[in-house]
This record gives C-alpha cells, sequence and structure tokens, in this order.
C-alpha cells in the first residue's frame, strides 16, 4: 500500500511541534502499527502509552485527524493516505510527552464514588441470586475499559474545565466563580455510578453524590461520549439519561416526592431491589 | 540517598489480577501495602483473559467438585504439578469467585439465578465461571474499585529494575516513574511479585508490550530459583491474519461454543489424533461433540476441546504438511451453524434447533468480543465466514519457585504468585485456572506476606545497591548514538526464540539459540536510547531488555535438558514422555560467578489421598 | 515547523482538527428545525395572517371554499389545532364559542395557542431534540472535539434549563395528545353528508387527509412510547428485572415493557424526525385544502 506520511506532535507541557513520519503501511495495518514503526527505526523516544493492541485495555487513546480514538482499532484503510495522518495527544488531559497524556484525575474521581455493597446472601452458603434479565443491564456498563476517550470528548471537560477544584498540581481545575467552578465527573464515571445503581444487589444511593458532588446536571447530553466508545456502549441512552430520570425522581418530582412521604406515613420501606424468594 | 523513598510493610509488584488480590489481601492484614504498577491501574494483561474463571462451584453440573478439578488440573499438568497447589487452588477456588460475587463482579447466570459455568479444554464438567467473552476485565475492574477503597497506595506507570537486599534478605525495590524517569525506592518487610509472564520474547504472542519477564528476573537476580522454565504453552488460536494482529489471542471459548478447526482439504482433522488418556472422555462423533457444547451432560467434548498442547501441535502438523489455510494457520469456523440445513446430518437435529433459535445472533450473543475483533481488526464477519488460526505465545507455566502454602520463594520475605510463580500447572495449564491461580495464590500471597512482614523489623537498604542499580540503568542513556537499536536487539531475540526455541524444538537448535542469546545479550549491554529520561520508550526497552534476555536463556537452558516430550515441551528428537522425566522438575538458579545454573528437583511423593483422587478419575 | 505551545488549534467555534464534514449534520438540524418553528408559528397565527384559521375544510351550497358560512365538508382537523377547544362553528370544537371570554381583547386569539404548548414543551424538553438543538442553536459543542463560540457553562444545573426536569409531565401530557389524535384519525373516516350546504348526515368514507392522520398517529405514538421518561416509569427505574417462579428466573411484566420500549428508544430520533415532519405536513395539507389550494381524493360510501 505504500508509504504514507505521518504527522505526530512532538513535546511536553513546555511546547513542542508537529514532526513528519514516514511509515510502510501494509495490509490491515492500524495507527499503532504505524507508531511502533516509526518508534523502532526513526524516534526511539517517541511517547505512546500502550498495552494490549486488541482493543481490550484502552491505553493507546489518542487523536487520528482530529478524532478522538483508540490507535490500536483504526485501520490504516479507514485513513486517507494522500494527506499526512495527523496524530494529536487526548486534548483534556494535561500533556506528559507526546501522544501520552496525565490521567490520573480520572483515578482521583473514581475514588470518590462509594463501592459495591451488597444486601445480606440470599443463600445459606453466602451467595446470591440475580437473573440474566437484570444482569444485562448492568454488564453493558462494565464492558468500559478506561480509555477515557469519553472524558476526553466530552465539551463540559475538554472546552469547559470542569475538572473541579480537588487537585493539588494546579493543572486541571477551572476557577471562575463557584458555579463555573463545579466539578462534573465525566461519562466514564456516570457510567461506573449506572452499574452500581441499577445493580440489584447494591444497597448504596449514590444519588445525591450524583446530584451534588458529581453534578450530572452539567451534562447537556450532546451524546459525543456514545459517539467515541470504542466499546459501543450507549452512554447516554442507557447510562447518563436513565441517571437523570432517576435523580429527577429523587429531587425533582413533586409527585414521586409525595408518593414517597406517603409510602413513609405508611410505613412502606423503601426498597432498592425486590427480595429474593428462596427456591 | 537523594531519592524519593517510600516506606511501606508490604510493596506489590503487579497490578493484574494476582497483584490486585494479593494486595488488597494484605491491607486486610492490617499492614501498610505499596501497589507498584508497569502500567495504569487497571490496564494490566489481565483484561486479556476471555474465557472464565475455572472453579469447581458445580452450579451447572452437580457432579463436580473440588476433587475432579484438582484431577484435571493434574492430568492437564502431565503429573509435573506441585501436587499441593493443585490440590490448594481446586478446593479455594469457589470461595475466591463467590468472594469476587461480594465485591461487585456480574457473572452470567444459570436460569436459577446462580453463576453459570462454561465447558472449557481439560475441564470434565462446565466449570468456567465467565462474563461472555470478557472474563478478564470484569475480575480486574471488580478487584481495582474493591482495592482503592482497603486503603493501599498504587504507584503506577512505575517499573521496577531491582530487588534490594539486606543479606539474605529482601527489604525493598528500586524502581523508576516511566513519566519522568526519577528513580524511586520501596522499602518493605515484604516484595510479593506479580509481575505476569514472558511472551514478548516471543514474536508472535498474544501477550502485551509488559510481559518481559520482569518478576523472573528479578527474583533470579535475587537469588530465588526458577522451575519448569521450559513449559511455554502456545494458545493453540491466535489470529494469523493481517499480520499486525497475528498472535492476538481467539478465545477458546469459540471452540466451547462449537467451533470446528478444519484444514485446507475441509477435513475436521482433531478426530484424527486423540490422546488414548482422553480418549473415553472425547466425543466420537461431530454431533456428540456439538451436543456437548450445548450442554448435554452424556455427552463428551469434541476433540477441539483437548487440551492446548495437544491441538496446538495438530494445528502445527496440518500447516506443516501443506494442508494448512492461506496464511500459515489453519481455518476455525463456527459459520457452519449458520448455514442452511447445517444440523440435517444430525441424528436428533431438534434437540440442537430447540436450543438455537438464530445461529447468527447465538454466535454475536455468546462471543461478542470475538465478532468484533475480526469485524473491526480482520474485516471479517465470523457468523459467515471461518477464520483463520494459529499457535501463539501465551502463557509460562514455569516461574518463581514458591512454596505451596505460604507463595514464599527461598530468599526471606519474596513472595511470588500469579503467573510469575510456579506449581500449580505442571506442562500445560488448562484453560481458565489462570484466573483462578491469580486468585487463589494471590490471597495466599498476600495474606502470608503480611503476615511476615508483622513479625519482622524493616531491614536497612544498601544505598551502594541503589547507587550501582541506578548508574547501570542510566548507562543506557548516556552512551553515545549510533550503537545498537534495543528495538532491533528485541525483534532480533523474538525472531531467535520463536525460531529455535518455539513449539518443536531439537537439542542442536537450542544450543545455537543459547548461541546467539550470548550474541544478543553483548549487544544489549551497548544499546543506546537517544532522548531524555522523560517517558522514553527506547530507554524503557533498554531496561527490559536484560529481563528478556535472561528469562529467554532460562526457557533455553530448561528445555534442553528435558530430553523428553511432555506437555507444552515437544522435542522432535526425544518425542515420547519419558517415565524418568514425570517425577522432576528443571530448576535454574544463579551461581556464584553471576552464571545460569541448572540441577533437577525431585518431586516429593503425594499423599496417598491424593493418589487414588487420580485413579479414580482416569 | 516551529515550536508551539499546544497541538491544538486555538480555542475558538469551529476549531478542530477534523477534517470531515463535522459541520453537514448541526447545519441540517439548524435549517429544518428553524424551519419547523417558523411553520408553527404561521400556524397558530393563520387568522391573523391569512384571516381565518383554515383549520377544516369548509364549503357553501355552492362548493366553494367559505370559511363563514359554509359547512365542513371533509372530517379532518389539522393536527395542531387538535384538540380545538374553542371554535363558533366547527364540530371538532368542544366549546362552541369563538374564544374564551377571559381572553384579553387586545390579544389576537388562535386555537392552537391554547393547547400547543404541550407537544412542544414534550419536544422542547426531549432528550433527543436536547441534543440536536444544544448541538446545532448553542453550538455547546457544534460537534464533537470542534470549539465553542462561548467559555461559559452551566448545563442543565442551573435555572432556566433545570425545567428540563419537568420532562415527564409534559410526556404525560403527550399521551393524552395521542388519544385526541387517535380520535381525529378515527373521525376522519366519518364523513359529513352535506346537501346544499347543510350537514344532513354522516358516512363512511376515506381521503388522503385520512391516510395522513392514521399515519400520523402511528408515528407521534412510536415516537411518544420511545421516550425516556416512559422508559424509565415503565421500568428503568427498578434494579430487578426478574423474580423466581419454581426457583427459576422469569422476565417480570416490567421487564417486558421496559424492553419494547427500549427498542423504540434506540430509534428515538428518527422516531422525532419522521414525526415532526409528518404532523407539519399533514397540518400544512389540510390548511392548503382548507384554503382551496389543493383538492382532497377521497371517497365516501
Amino acid at each position: 500500500m505504500g508509504k504514507v506520511t505521518f504527522r505526530i506532535w512532538r513535546g511536553d507541557k513546555s511546547g513542542g511541534s508537529f514532526n513528519d513520519y514516514q511509515a510502510e503501511v501494509s495490509e490491515g495495518m492500524v495507527v499503532l502499527d504505524a507508531v511502533h514503526q516509526i518508534q523502532a527505526t526513526q524516534a526511539p523516544d517517541l511517547a505512546c502509552r500502550w498495552n494490549c493492541k486488541a482493543g481490550k485495555c484502552g491505553s493507546c487513546s489518542a487523536e487520528v485527524n482530529g478524532k478522538p480514538r483508540l490507535m490500536c482499532m483504526t485501520r490504516m484503510d479507514t485513513l486517507p493516505h494522500d494527506q499526512p495522518v495527523l496524530i494529536q495527544p487526548m486534548k483534556a488531559f494535561p500533556i506528559i510527552r507526546d501522544l501520552v497524556t496525565d490521567v490520573s484525575w480520572n483515578y482521583r474521581v473514581n475514588k470518590k464514588i462509594p463501592p459495591f455493597k451488597p444486601r445480606p446472601p440470599d443463600a445459606p452458603d453466602g451467595t446470591w441470586r440475580m437473573g440474566q434479565e437484570e444482569v444485562d443491564r448492568i454488564q453493558e456498563f462494565r464492558k468500559c475499559i478506561e480509555c477515557f476517550l469519553c472524558q476526553n470528548v466530552c465539551h463540559v471537560l475538554r472546552d469547559h474545565r470542569r475538572f473541579g477544584q480537588t487537585d493539588t498540581d494546579g493543572n486541571l481545575t477551572s476557577g471562575k466563580g463557584p458555579s463555573e467552578a463545579e466539578l462534573f465527573g465525566g461519562p466514564r464515571f456516570m457510567i461506573r455510578v449506572a452499574s452500581l445503581e441499577m445493580h440489584p444487589l447494591d444497597t448504596v444511593n449514590r444519588l445525591p453524590l450524583l446530584q451534588k458532588e458529581l453534578n450530572i446536571g452539567l451534562c447537556n447530553i450532546t451524546k459525543c461520549c456514545t459517539e467515541v466508545c470504542p466499546e459501543h456502549i450507549h452512554i447516554t441512552d442507557n447510562g447518563i439519561i436513565p441517571l437523570k430520570e432517576r435523580v429527577v425522581d429523587e429531587f425533582y418530582d413533586p409527585l414521586m416526592w409525595a408518593a414517597r412521604k406517603v409510602g413513609e406515613a405508611l410505613g412502606i420501606r423503601r426498597r432498592k431491589s425486590l427480595p429474593i424468594v428462596k427456591p | 540517598m537523594n531519592i524519593q523513598t517510600h516506606e511501606h510493610d508490604v510493596i506489590v509488584i503487579g497490578a493484574g489480577g494476582a497483584g490486585l488480590r494479593a494486595a488488597i489481601e494484605a491491607s486486610a492484614g492490617g499492614v501498610s501495602v505499596g501497589l507498584v504498577c508497569k502500567s495504569l491501574l487497571g490496564k494490566a494483561h489481565t483484561v486479556m483473559a476471555e474465557g472464565g474463571i475455572a472453579a469447581a462451584l458445580a452450579n451447572v453440573d452437580e457432579r463436580d467438585n473440588w476433587k475432579v478439578h484438582f484431577a484435571d488440573t493434574m492430568r492437564g499438568g502431565q503429573y509435573v504439578n506441585n501436587w499441593r497447589m493443585a490440590q490448594i487452588h481446586a478446593q479455594e477456588a469457589p470461595a475466591r469467585v463467590r468472594e469476587l460475587e461480594a465485591w461487585g463482579a456480574v457473572f452470567d447466570r444459570t436460569p436459577d439465578g446462580r453463576i453459570l459455568q462454561r465447558n472449557f479444554g481439560g475441564h470434565r464438567y462446565p466449570r468456567l465461571a465467565h462474563v461472555g467473552d470478557r472474563t478478564g476485565l470484569e475480575m480486574i475492574r471488580t478487584l481495582q474499585d474493591h482495592g482503592i477503597h482497603q486503603g493501599m497506595a498504587v504507584y503506577m506507570e512505575c517499573t521496577i529494575i531491582s530487588l534490594l537486599k539486606d543479606g539474605e534478605r529482601v527489604v525493598g525495590a528500586l524502581g523508576y516513574y516511566r513519566e519522568n524517569g526519577r528513580f524511586v525506592v520501596f522499602h518493605a518487610k515484604a516484595v510479593v511479585l506479580a509481575t505476569g509472564g514472558v511472551g514478548k520474547a516471543y514474536k508472535i504472542t498474544s501477550n502485551s508490550w509488559e510481559y518481559t519477564g520482569d518478576g523472573h528476573a528479578l527474583a533470579y537476580h535475587a537469588g530465588a530459583e526458577l522451575q519448569d522454565m521450559e513449559f511455554v504453552q502456545f494458545h493453540p488460536t491466535g489470529m494469523v491474519w493481517p499480520p499486525s494482529v497475528r498472535g492476538i489471542l481467539v478465545t477458546e471459548g469459540v471452540r466451547g461454543e462449537g467451533g470446528i478447526l478444519v484444514n485446507s482439504e475441509g477435513r475436521r482433522f482433531m478426530f484424527d489424533d486423540i490422546p488414548e488418556n482422553y480418549r473415553n472422555q472425547t466425543a466420537k462423533d461431530e454431533e456428540e461433540g456439538f451436543r456437548y457444547c450445548l450442554g448435554d451432560k452424556n455427552a463428551n467434548r469434541p476433540p477441539e476441546l483437548l487440551t492446548r498442547d495437544h491441538v496446538a501441535r495438530c494445528i502445527r502438523r496440518e500447516v506443516k504438511e501443506g494442508r494448512g489455510s492461506p496464511h500459515g494457520g489453519v481455518f476455525l469456523d463456527v459459520s457452519w451453524m449458520t448455514k442452511p440445513g447445517a444440523f440435517n446430518n444430525f441424528k436428533d437435529p431438534e434437540f440442537v434447533r430447540a436450543r438455537i433459535k438464530d445461529p447468527v445472533e447465538h454466535i454475536k450473543k455468546k462471543l461478542p468480543s470475538m465478532y468484533h475483533q475480526f469485524k473491526e481488526l480482520g474485516g471479517l464477519d465470523i457468523t459467515k465466514e471461518p477464520m483463520e488460526v494459529g499457535p501463539t505465545t501465551h502463557y509460562i507455566m514455569g516461574g518463581i519457585r514458591v512454596d505451596a502454602e505460604t507463595q514464599m520463594s527461598r530468599v526471606p520475605g519474596l513472595f511470588a504468585c500469579g503467573e510469575c510463580a510456579c506449581g500449580i500447572n505442571g506442562a500445560n495449564r488448562l484453560g481458565g485456572n489462570s484466573l483462578s491461580d491469580l486468585l487463589v495464590f494471590g490471597k495466599r500471597a498476600g495474606e502470608f506476606a503480611a503476615k511476615y512482614a508483622k513479625e519482622r523489623s524493616a531491614g536497612r537498604i544498601n544505598p551502594q545497591q541503589v547507587e550501582q542499580e541506578m548508574r547501570s540503568a542510566l548507562a543506557f542513556l548516556d552512551s553515545p548514538l549510533g550503537q545498537e537499536n534495543p528495538f532491533q536487539v528485541q525483534y532480533d531475540l523474538q525472531n531467535v526464540m520463536q525460531d529455535l526455541v518455539g513449539i518443536v524444538r531439537t537439542e542442536g537448535e537450542m544450543v545455537k539459540a543459547l548461541e546467539r542469546i550470548e550474541e544478543l545479550k553483548e549487544r544489549a549491554k551497548r544499546a543506546s536510547a537517544p532522548g531524555n529520561r522523560e517517558y522514553n520508550p527506547g530507554w524503557h526497552t533498554c531496561l527490559d531488555l536484560r529481563n528478556l534476555l535472561t528469562v529467554s536463556e532460562a526457557i533455553t537452558r530448561a528445555a534442553i535438558e528435558r530430553r523428553e516430550s511432555r506437555g507444552a515441551q515437544f522435542r522432535e528428537d526425544y518425542p515420547e514422555k519419558k517415565a524418568e522425566f514425570g517425577n522432576r522438575n528443571t530448576i535454574i538458579s544463579k551461581g556464584p560467578n553471576g552464571e545460569m545454573q541448572f540441577r533437577w528437583e525431585p518431586i516429593p511423593e503425594m499423599p496417598a489421598e491424593l493418589k487414588r483422587i487420580i485413579e479414580e478419575m482416569k | 515547523m516551529s515550536t508551539v505551545a499546544t497541538p491544538f488549534p486555538q480555542p475558538g467555534f469551529g476549531a478542530t482538527s477534523r477534517r470531515d464534514a463535522w459541520w453537514l449534520e448541526p447545519l441540517v438540524t439548524f435549517v429544518v428545525f428553524t424551519g419547523f418553528v417558523i411553520y408553527g408559528n404561521l400556524a397558530v397565527f393563520w387568522p391573523q395572517i391569512f384571516g381565518h384559521p383554515y383549520f377544516e375544510i369548509r364549503q357553501n351550497a355552492e362548493g366553494r371554499i367559505d370559511w363563514e358560512h359554509g359547512e365542513a365538508v371533509a372530517p379532518y382537523l389539522a393536527p395542531f389545532y387538535s384538540p380545538l377547544i374553542y371554535d363558533a362553528h366547527s364540530h371538532h370544537a368542544w366549546v362552541q364559542a369563538e374564544k374564551p371570554s377571559w381572553w384579553p381583547g387586545w390579544m389576537p386569539f388562535s386555537s392552537a395557542m391554547l393547547i400547543l404548548i404541550f407537544p412542544l414543551g414534550f419536544r422542547f424538553t426531549c432528550y433527543y431534540y436536547r441534543k440536536a438543538y444544544y448541538r446545532a442553536f448553542w453550538a455547546d459543542p457544534p460537534a464533537c472535539a470542534v470549539g465553542e463560540p462561548r467559555t461559559g457553562f452551566r448545563g442543565e444545573n442551573h435555572w432556566p434549563l433545570l425545567i428540563q426536569n419537568i420532562h415527564r409531565y409534559f410526556l404525560y401530557a403527550a399521551i393524552v395528545f395521542i388519544f385526541f389524535l387517535t380520535w381525529d384519525a378515527i373521525s376522519a373516516f366519518r364523513w359529513p353528508v352535506v346537501e346544499n350546504g347543510k350537514r344532513v348526515g354522516w358516512t363512511f368514507g376515506v381521503g388522503l387527509g385520512t391516510l395522513l392522520l392514521c399515519v400520523n398517529v402511528v408515528l407521534i405514538s412510536l415516537y411518544t412510547f420511545g421516550c425516556h421518561s416512559f422508559r424509565h416509569l415503565v421500568g428503568g427505574r427498578l434494579n430487578c428485572f426478574s423474580c423466581p417462579v419454581n426457583g427459576m428466573y422469569k422476565p417480570t411484566t416490567n421487564y417486558k415493557v421496559w424492553t419494547w420500549v427500549s427498542r423504540l428508544n434506540e430509534h428515538h430520533q428518527l422516531w422525532a424526525w419522521c414525526s415532526m415532519l409528518w404532523i407539519g405536513f399533514t397540518d400544512f395539507y389540510i390548511r392548503m385544502c382548507a384554503m382551496g389550494v389543493w383538492s382532497d381524493p377521497h371517497v365516501t360510501f
């Protein structure tokens, strides 16, 4: 298929430039192969994160021709060869070097989410029972490989920098008045909360966290997260919107509020999940 | 010393399944734990595991129990396993799987709401708890999200280059942050190695870049022994086309769901060669094999689900004898069941039709990742066309020799678990036993490392050792430009191992390999990386190379000494299994002058009770 | 190449490294939605603009279009005026009066003003439409990985967009409207028998308008019952989708309904567009017939 020019950003947080490299493209090749070829033959210090090269670990996130992608899942035959292939690091996160960005903020947000806490076991041997039906729904969210492409493309983080003021390194803070400083958890962690909130065994209520700390209200459901997800998770339709509806139940809907009050008055306990009838 | 130092009771190196499990257990033991990983947290090679976690839960077939699992593991390992580890593993795996569910893992379910289990090669009953074909991801995410709330400190993108010793004892580790190249010392009472395998020593591998044998090499240099290094598992089905994805795994689940292996003549060649000790567990015809895949408890497994070593060799034979596919593999076909009239030749086609309403949807639901992997990387629809597959380096059964109960090596304070440790798998690992191994022995390593740490005071770190290790690491950066390209050296090493110490081995080739490795060692010393210490892959490769060369040499030396064919080791010059090798393990260790030493270690006598179990299950 | 501080284009509207026609989708959305809003306003102010509301086809004894003295010759009611609460003559009207007595005299009146807020509100707060107009009208963002014109952002976390949270109440209204539209579609088979400009009875008939109104109900239903809020209310709010029967787990009714709604929901965008364009065209068609521009082919029995 011949030689193709790759225009790759080289630099660190103090600045850098785009460098052009030539690489030989063969059948079935992906962008990451080209980066490796360049690394092995022309630029041994070209920094790039990768692990599995099979779309399963979510390490090689970057922007190829302006689109957030996994480099290992972007086949060269889907890109035009007559102009340079542009490879940039993820825009939303601080650059470490070349194509490697500092994604540690995501790990800090993750830690804010209270872990799974199951109800008491259903059976005497300490196990639980669930149907495949409810499992199917949360398994979709658990397909997430934490590539953080959704975080990168989400304009609330990418353009409006709502990383909150929780960091100490000064890189990922937005600071324009009180409402501007609101942290946004980002699509990845909406999905993570969804996988916990919709878990039939879980007993923790994370809706206040979602509403007040992760600020689900900042999401204006423009669906870019869904568009870039390499695992094809319906982040918005199946994750964020159902959570928004649950937040409405909890905080905005007067009928739901009244129903809860009546329920409490009648002594009906709220249940997150149905009890299990022992077989 | 003017370098960052972190103090912990236990330091765990590697954050895959075993490392995370060890760190969780050590934290539960009430000690301070540091978890060091070479990549970001949650990216470890465990995410690539597809099939499932083998545990005798008996949810699907009530005849299953730990004894059957133990016997299956021993048979698969050709009886050179550490029988005590195989026993512990079979007994404790169910509890470890249930524990994952309590931490939030979401396994596929049986109709009565319990954890679903699937068939896999070498397992007599459906035994693998699974989540579609992405079980490893589920496991690592569960452990990760549970682990971060247990109080451990996580050091991401930090590579360990040396273990630090105080006399005989291990007292810490020296590493560097990939991000900025700065060195860091971890001062700890106990060190747990959970660094995984060595696949990057081979050209065609399903393993990720991290698999450079770090733990094996660190332990070796610290004085631990490496056992059974000759047993490298070649997974029979890796992708072979297009070239850039060569080696990427095609899960055994494809065969477990009814995928068949066919040569270029259209013959299902696996029926032609069924080993004697598996004959009465293997299907008589195609229909019986497929009924087994659909859950018929009275049917025996199809020959495609024989152990990995055997299937890999059969594929290699077909290719070598000119009956391979266009790109040097064979065909793996699930699309046969979507063809009209596919079940017409069956005696009881209704049995199949009742279970598979829509074959295309059935395949997509059972093998979603495989469907996408071939669609996106191979441009092929597996519901319509057969895949091309061939053997790929997948796993190393050999590793750091450890105590079965505590997972401690012969070096005090140095523990190992997971792929980098040795024992449970013998000469060949059964699919699904790896994930359960990580959990069972990860837990044990963490537990006993914490116990060990609590009973001791901190040792002293020798600044000279740190100084010397740092200097040797930095030498690659300082050496003048234009010397050896580390990527080229690694590439050459991969070719040597692939060609000379691959699936089929001979003494002559391996002796040649040793010579080549010696040359490569010299070249690796001269390897040089331009640029600075910040996230410099060239430099990282220079450092990884040292480990790769150490394990390559160990594999080759052990493989030369085992002059027989057993499990994953196939010697063309000694094609038979020999009883005299059936009761001993190969041991590699570092001699007093830094040379690699070899010896045999006899396997202790198995207790009568376990012997009886093996006899009963034959 | 010279050294630059970041590898990205200067922030600002449209700044991107994308090379595809990212602007096409928001542009089409912008044009079509704007067109629809303009037409909606035309429909509401039809009496002021064209002299009469023309929501049904009225003819006099000579068979000519005559709003003031004619009689309805077809059973159609333009959907933007449904339900017709006030009208002095129409048999569709609930109240036989020109307008409510409390209506301020200085304010122009049209029957649509009383009801259009509900379907419009439903669409305005719809999760799909929000995506579409935030992108096409607010450019927040105009497309994925494309720069925005403004730096400030309040999301839906603050007034006034906090109001989006009442979507489900508009859904309740929208479900009621399906009944009205269904009634209109059924009524469109019941043709008036008109002699000498006076209705003397009813008969069964089918016209092009009947078909338009029937398809309209189907499309509006597909859109309404695929609503995200509906999906939540019928089952999405629950965590348990199955319950044990004799030890085996069986899907609940909630789950089955949720599955159907989910299937519709996957194509919510498609149904939003189809139903929007269809109802607009149906309304326009009936008005054109009512004004005598087009004539409605029909058969009566």
